[in-house]
């Protein structure tokens, strides 16, 4: 079933397009990669998809279930997102830049904002939110440092404090902008392979822009590649041009995970 | 020393310090928020708008005593209230306050409202002499504050004000810091990103029209930036950050009103030098090693 769909969208300023005449769908509980190289447009495509930049040409419906757009279940189930954004919760980890840095809150603190489309106004983290941010934080590597101030943190730690949060939202949807930038090569793997768990165990759709389409090869279903302007969108071996190598090295990944 | 006691002796000077105490101490809290949001400029044209809400009120009281209308007085602390409340909601309205465009428009918007209060004071003397005589008394109860003439009652409406946004920032703390921390995630996890900053902004900009009457704007614009700006150097979290901030809030709010008293010198400037002093005490302690 189609989560999302964009219908035509150009996304950019009334001046200068950055991607033109988008026609997509990203399904239910897909993998769905975004590759490109800076400035190809990743993130504004993200924010679009959040609801944070409108389009200035075209439709970005999402899929709602009942009790999300209202009392009323929209017919077919899809709204327009610049009509009603927020009708989807989405677990974002944005680019580690884009945090602020000078609000002195503790790693804890920032977690349980994750929590915070659960809560609602007037009611406040519970035992059971307290125990589930410790958890996130204990999956990401990173539980003894729940008290410690952010921006004390190395580049590494935040990005993980930062898909902990996410975590923590338990959203049906993950949005992940480069989200291991800056770790080694092992750590992208471990957390990668915890994504790529989240999306096989609980159907979570994972929607994730990298620069690198090697982090991506072993657990993606699909990818869309961002270049000049444009997007291409296929099946992983397909967008990467490789014919057995991929298919065999995701076979091991799943395998593996099987095992474990 | 004999002035230091006597200002414990009288109603009217104990009222002005607990008046006062009350305002920077709410404006200090308030102003974590204002601070952390870099939206200092967008506090500078809250505190502008009282100024100009009074010299519009008393403008067009002027205009419509003339012989065309029948006389009509608006009220200027109402035109203050209702301007700020409006200035408030409009700063509010973007979604991120530190993209450039957002900045430069705030900083306009300061320099719009500074000139055109100005303008609109100086075309009181076309509209009348009385209201233009009137008008420069109030203006400058704004700028330097008129503290000795905050009343019991005084007192007593500044204590509601302050426990009323205890109360809503009580209740909707967690929604305001979410949505200055990080809007996008906010946004991404179905919050009402512009309501609650609407909401967060017309707190300060109620708190900012109301004590600025008592307290002048300078005490109301000093509390607003500098006990925070010390808070955040000193904090190690947000929690410590809110405390420090209110408690130098206050003791700048205090110290300054005391020492304006005994020394005869205006209160507004004194307790703005008192909150920098504790500022450049903060910045060489945290340089220490």
């Amino acid at each position: 079933m189609d989560l999302v769909r964009f219908n035509n969208v150009t996304l950019g300023s009334k001046r200068r397009a950055i991607l033109s005449n988008l026609s997509f769908s990203i399904y239910e509980g897909e993998f769905f990669g975004i590759v490109g190289g800076g400035r190809s447009g990743k993130t504004t495509l993200l924010r679009a998809l959040l609801g944070i930049l409108k389009p200035t040409r075209g439709e970005i419906a999402v899929h709602v279930r009942a009790g999300e757009a209202g009392e009323l279940l929209p017919e077919g189930g899809y709204v327009n997102l610049a009509d009603t954004p927020g009708v989807m919760r989405f677990g974002y980890v944005p680019q580690r830049d884009s945090v602020d840095e000078v609000f002195p809150l503790t790693v804890r603190d920032i977690v349980l904002m994750g929590r915070q489309a659960e809560l609602g106004p007037l009611h406040w983290p519970t035992m059971h939110d307290r125990d589930l941010a410790e958890k996130k934080l204990a999956q990401v590597g990173i539980s003894e440092m729940a008290g410690q101030r952010y921006r004390a943190l190395s580049g590494d730690q935040k990005q993980r404090v930062l898909i902990a949060r996410a975590l923590a939202a338990e959203a049906r949807v993950m949005v992940l902008d480069e989200p291991v930038d800056g770790m080694s090569q092992e750590d992208r793997r471990a957390m990668v392979k915890l994504l790529a768990q989240m999306n096989a165990e609980k159907g979570t759709t994972v929607i994730y822009a990298t620069r690198r389409s090697d982090e991506l090869s072993a657990v993606a279903q699909r990818l869309m590649l961002l270049q000049a302007g444009s997007a291409r969108i296929g099946l992983v071996d397909e967008i990467l041009g490789d014919s057995g190598e991929t298919a065999k090295r995701r076979h091991d990944e799943t395998a593996q995970q099987t095992e474990s | 020393m004999n002035k230091f006691l006597e200002m414990f002796q009288h109603a009217a000077t104990i009222h002005m310090l607990v008046g006062v105490g009350i305002i920077s101490g709410l404006c200090a809290y308030l102003g974590v928020f204002v601070v952390l949001r870099r939206a200092e400029l967008a506090g500078a044209v809250l505190v502008q708008m009282s100024p100009m809400g009074i010299a519009l009120a008393l403008f067009l009281s002027g205009l419509m005593t003339s012989d065309a209308f029948k006389p009509v007085r608006f009220s200027p602390p109402l035109f203050a209230l209702v301007l700020t409340m409006v200035a408030a909601v409009l700063i509010a309205l973007p979604h991120r306050e530190r993209r450039p465009r957002y900045k430069t428009t705030v900083a306009l918007a300061w320099l719009a409202v500074g000139a055109l209060a100005v303008t609109v004071l100086a075309s009181l003397a076309i509209v009348g002499a009385a209201s233009f005589v009137h008008a420069r008394a109030e203006m400058i109860y704004l700028l330097f504050g008129n503290t000795v003439t905050i009343t019991t009652g005084g007192v007593v409406g500044l204590l509601v004000l302050a426990c009323s946004m205890g109360l809503i920032h009580w209740l909707f703390y967690k929604e305001f810091l979410f949505v200055s921390f990080d809007p996008d995630m906010a946004l991404a996890l179905g919050k009402r990103v512009r309501l609650w900053n609407t909401a967060l902004f017309l707190t300060i900009g109620v708190t900012i029209a109301l004590a600025i009457r008592a307290a002048g704007a300078l005490v109301v614009f000093s509390s607003l930036v500098l006990p925070p700006a010390t808070a955040l150097l000193l904090g190690r979290n947000l929690r410590a950050a809110f405390a420090i901030s209110v408690i130098t809030g206050v003791l700048g709010g205090l110290v300054g009103i005391t020492i304006s008293y005994v020394f005869n010198l205006p209160s507004g400037p004194t307790v703005m030098v008192v909150n920098l002093a504790l500022l450049l005490v903060a910045f060489a302690a945290r340089r220490r090693p």
